[in-house]
């Protein structure tokens, strides 16, 4: 049966809600009647008396004295007898249920609520069924490309480097590959004591650190076990909860995929503000590990937690944190920083993540593992990769140590094609971001646009692969101040929106100066600040200059020279050790953990 | 069943002081107490300034009726004795009895009818001596129905002390007003009353605001009282004096209306003065149908000062503001944090 309801819009400006809602319920088939927004309360009460209304229906912000302005409204209503046969009801952002029965109203509707919780409540029926959860589906960031190189001399340059190191690894092992190999049997295996003596053979591999960690549970300084109740409790928290009106952050499904870091050290705080973030509509997370974990041989198992920055990427730690998100919600393990890259990716694979992150150049260079010993042991890790059908992700950092972008996107065209050749799906991530060579050489004096779309521009024209700009994106661009760098989040994020790419990674407004773990507000900073920048720019795009071509030119022809360079090399790791890819006066140094532990078969 | 209510004339007057106050002084007599509230009092902080506010403690055997969703975070424990008719956005009330102390947030009945509901709930299904009432912000309409009231007010509605006490002191004024001896008014409809033949008439009053001319033939010299059963603004107050006055000359008439808080909202408190001023100058008795006692006064200092977008716990002058008054008001005026509490409880309790 249609309804009476009077509209009251107590507030000169800021009316527009009531008549978004007014429009809905004349859809609905109920008779509204909006009122001028000048009129007195009295006025308002001797209309209100004098009709016969089911619903008055009152808009009004909220500053020091509208409180009681209201109050006396109520009362007004109250002594003409209009609460007898009318629900009063108030409306404004600030309204929470609490405010409205302060102010003596029947129902109060706020920032969160949607206009069909005001329909409802006026059609006295529940609110239609929300799904539950995020209402969402897992997205594949890699499955709609090729891989087809459209730039013919890259491609038969890379076929060439990436031929000669698979084929120099070929006859290769190293303590990583063989712990991968273990322990791979010991997940497989149910008989104690076949596991028993699985690990004897594996801690033969291990560092004393890790041995005495797992045997003895005497960890480094830092870590514990995390308790039995601790556990339960966030299985009470992660099961109890959901999320009250998801938020989804792309205006459209060509705007690229939102991903964060965690890596407080504790899995428990990381999951809580992963769950947080999911509700913000984050799309998935990197899992970022302690930088000694890297220079251990071996990995410490169990729920760990880590009163230090980066959290153990234990298969338990994994698990946790795939099982607690949701599972639409994708997760990525960084592998390739250390001693112990297949196996993180072996772990990553058995515990459920979606990707992992490996990129041999990178982590030689930048990230302190021999160049020789990450080679072996990144190809085993991009073969589980793809034995675990999970797509790579490499990120190019070493361009943050000075290593100019030609030389870092030359590394990543490396690794796709190393992918390409070992059946796995690699990601391109180019950073984005106003990095030390640009700066001291004054690529982004113009503007923060024409380079970083240059570097994309270049990818595009060379490979027909999945590009995900980061890691994270704006660094190097962000200041103390959160709006600022929420701001330029926005920014970078929308240019990466105009640009087409698939993916990208966000820092939170804090990520340089939380001094400390980051705070989840800061976390939802950027969330927000980009959900909006994306609704802004929508269908529409930041424009590069002229300018942007030429870059992308002479990335291109400087990528080739860097290729072509290596190619001349007898492998990678020779081209590596030679600085073809960032060398001493760049900023990039070959790293020495697992130096010599490379052997024959 | 006693009925209490505490009102405020702005939001952080002193309400939740001052029934925390009677509900111990009650409780240390013995007297078995009912507490309920029209708004929702009793949270951490306020919802507006977000400053914290004073909380609420109940003891055991207390009777409470508060809405369903503060009875779920309430941190005392508690058996329902029954569900009422009454809701707020805060879900259904539910009137409990306390069965180990804690702290609970009030959000009660938030309308006249609403509270007369609950208040013969309680009577019948818990039977209590007392019941205490809470206001919310500066509301006073549901509290029409209750025995008495202690009214609060403070610099939070104004750090202008001269304006509070004038302010109170209308208050007084209207509260001052007597019960009119007339009886079988329907308070719904506006009557004319008269004596015809020794006996009291009523005659329905045919009230149309908009056509004075109207109303004015209704009233003859034989009119003994009316009584108007609708809100009247300050201007239509003004009016019907003026009309009354042209047809009646120097007899006296007696206004009817349902209660003082008809007066206290009819518009700005300075022409609601003048008003007054002009019925008792033109003969015009006022009276009500129902009205509380206006029991005590109590002061609050403390103000919300707005500061660089944030507010700041501030005071005017203590003593200034209690000694101005008292030297006015003919209510006893009792400032709780800092003054004469035994007496204050004592004048309630009376």
């Amino acid at each position: 049966m249609p309804k009476k309801i009077l509209c009251v819009p107590f507030d000169p400006v800021h009316d527009v809600g009531i008549k978004i809602i007014r429009s809905e319920l004349d859809k609905n088939g109920h008779i509204t009647e909006l009122l001028s927004p000048d009129l007195s309360p009295e006025a308002v009460v001797k209309i209100a008396s004098e009709g016969d209304y089911d619903f008055i229906l009152v808009s009004r912000t909220l500053g020091y004295g509208v409180a009681e302005l209201l109050a006396r409204f109520i009362d007004l209503l109250d002594v003409a007898g209009v609460r007898e046969k009318s629900k009063i009801v108030i409306g404004g952002k600030p309204i929470t249920p609490e405010l409205a029965a302060e102010l003596g109203f029947d129902k109060g509707f706020g920032e969160h609520s949607t206009i069909e919780e005001v329909v409802a409540f006026i059609e006295g029926r529940e609110v239609l069924a929300a799904a539950t959860g995020l209402n969402r589906t897992k997205k594949d960031i890699a499955s709609k490309y090729d891989y087809v190189f459209k730039h013919k001399e890259i491609g038969e340059l890379l076929d060439s480097i990436a031929g000669k190191l698979i084929k120099w690894s070929e006859d290769k092992t190293s303590p990583g590959v063989e712990r991968a190999k273990i322990r791979s049997e010991i997940l497989a295996s149910d008989n104690e004591e076949k596991r028993k003596l699985l690990f004897e053979k594996y801690y033969a591999l291990c560092d004393d650190v890790i041995i005495n960690g797992n045997t003895q549970k005497v960890f480094t300084k830092g870590v514990r076990e995390v308790t039995d109740d601790e556990l339960q409790n966030l299985n009470n928290f992660v099961n109890g909860s959901h999320p009250v009106n998801p938020v989804k952050i792309q205006h459209n499904d060509g705007q690229p995929l939102l991903f964060k870091f965690l890596g407080s050290g504790c899995p428990l705080m990381d999951i809580m503000h992963a769950k947080v973030c999911e509700r913000y509509g984050i799309d998935g997370f990197l899992i970022i590990n302690p930088s000694w974990e890297a220079r251990y041989e071996g990995l410490l198992q169990g729920c760990l937690t880590h009163e230090n920055d980066g959290t153990i990427t234990s298969y338990e730690n994994i698990r946790l944190m795939r099982q607690s998100l949701d599972p639409s919600t994708l997760l990525t393990v960084r592998a390739h920083r250390g001693l112990n890259t297949p196996e993180t990716v072996l772990l990553a694979g058995e515990a459920g993540a979606n990707l992992a992150k490996i990129n041999l150049v990178y982590g030689s260079l930048g990230a302190g593992t021999d160049p020789v010993r990450l080679a072996v042991d990144g190809l085993e890790a991009i073969r589980l990769a793809a034995k675990y059908n999970m797509p790579f992700d490499i990120p190019g950092n070493d361009e943050l140590s000075g290593v100019p972008a030609w030389k870092t996107l030359a590394g990543l065209l490396i690794n796709v094609m190393l992918g390409v050749k070992l059946g796995a799906k690699p990601i391109l991530k180019p950073l984005f971001c106003y990095g030390p060579h640009i700066v001291i050489n004054g690529m982004m004096n113009q503007n923060f646009i024409d380079y970083n779309a240059a570097k994309i521009l270049a990818l595009k024209e060379i490979v027909n692969s999945p590009i995900w700009p980061g890691e994270p994106i704006a660094f190097m661009t962000q200041s103390e101040e959160r709006v600022q760098s929420a701001n330029a989040n926005s920014y970078h994020a929308s240019l990466a929106a105009s640009l087409n790419v698939d993916a990208i990674t966000v820092a939170s407004t804090d990520e340089a100066y939380s001094r400390g773990p980051i705070c989840i507000t800061s976390r939802i900073d950027t969330i927000r600040a980009i959900t909006d920048a994306f609704r802004f720019v929508g269908n529409a795009k930041f424009e590069a200059t002229k300018q942007a071509e030429i870059f992308t030119e002479d990335l291109i022809k400087k990528i080739t020279d860097t290729l072509r360079e290596v190619n001349s090399k007898a492998n990678l790791t020779e081209a590596i050790n030679g600085g073809c890819l960032g060398n001493k006066e760049d900023g990039a140094y070959p790293g020495t953990f697992g130096s010599g532990t490379v052997r024959t078969k | 069943m006693r009925t209490i209510g505490v009102i405020g004339t702005a939001k952080n007057t002193g309400k939740t002081t001052t029934l925390s106050f009677l509900m111990k002084g009650f409780l240390n007599k013995g007297v078995s107490l009912a507490v309920t509230g029209i708004g929702y009092d009793g949270e951490e902080v306020d919802n507006i300034t977000l400053l914290p506010k004073p909380r609420l403690y109940f003891e055991k055997n207390t009777i409470v009726a508060t809405s369903e969703k503060c009875l779920k975070s309430s941190e005392a424990n508690f058996e329902i004795i029954s569900e009422t008719l009454a809701a707020t956005p805060l879900g259904k009330v539910f009137i409990v009895r306390i069965t180990k102390p804690g702290m609970i947030v009030l959000a009660g009945p938030n309308r006249m009818v609403a509270l007369k509901e609950i208040i013969d709930f309680i009577k019948v299904k818990a039977g209590c001596d007392v019941l205490l009432v809470d206001g919310s912000l500066n509301r006073m309409s549901p509290m029409t129905i209750l025995d008495k009231l202690v009214f609060t007010t403070g610099a939070s509605r104004s750090v202008n002390i001269k304006k509070l006490v004038n302010e109170m002191s209308l208050i007084e004024k209207v509260f001052s007003f007597p019960l009119t001896n007339f009886q079988n008014i329907d308070n719904n409809t506006s009557v004319i009353i008269k004596i015809e033949n020794g006996e009291i008439v009523n005659k329905k009053l045919h009230l149309d605001l908009n056509n004075f001319p109207a109303v004015d033939k209704q009233i003859t010299t034989d009119v003994k009282a009316l009584y108007i059963s609708t809100l009247l603004s300050v201007q239509d107050f003004n009016d019907i004096i003026k009309r009354i006055k042209s047809r009646i000359g120097d007899n006296k008439i007696e206004l009817i209306i349902n209660s003082p808080v008809m007066l206290l909202l009819s518009g700005d408190f300075s022409l609601l003065s003048v008003m007054l001023e002009r019925m008792k100058a033109v003969g015009i008795d006022l009276t009500y149908i129902q009205k509380p006692e206006l029991s005590a006064v109590t002061i609050n200092p403390f103000y919300p000062k707005l500061e660089n977008y944030h507010y700041t716990p501030s005071y005017v002058d203590r003593e200034a503001f209690e000694n101005e008054m008292k030297s006015v008001l003919t209510s006893p005026v009792y400032n709780i944090k800092e003054g004469d509490n035994k007496k204050f409880f004592e004048t309630v309790n009376k």
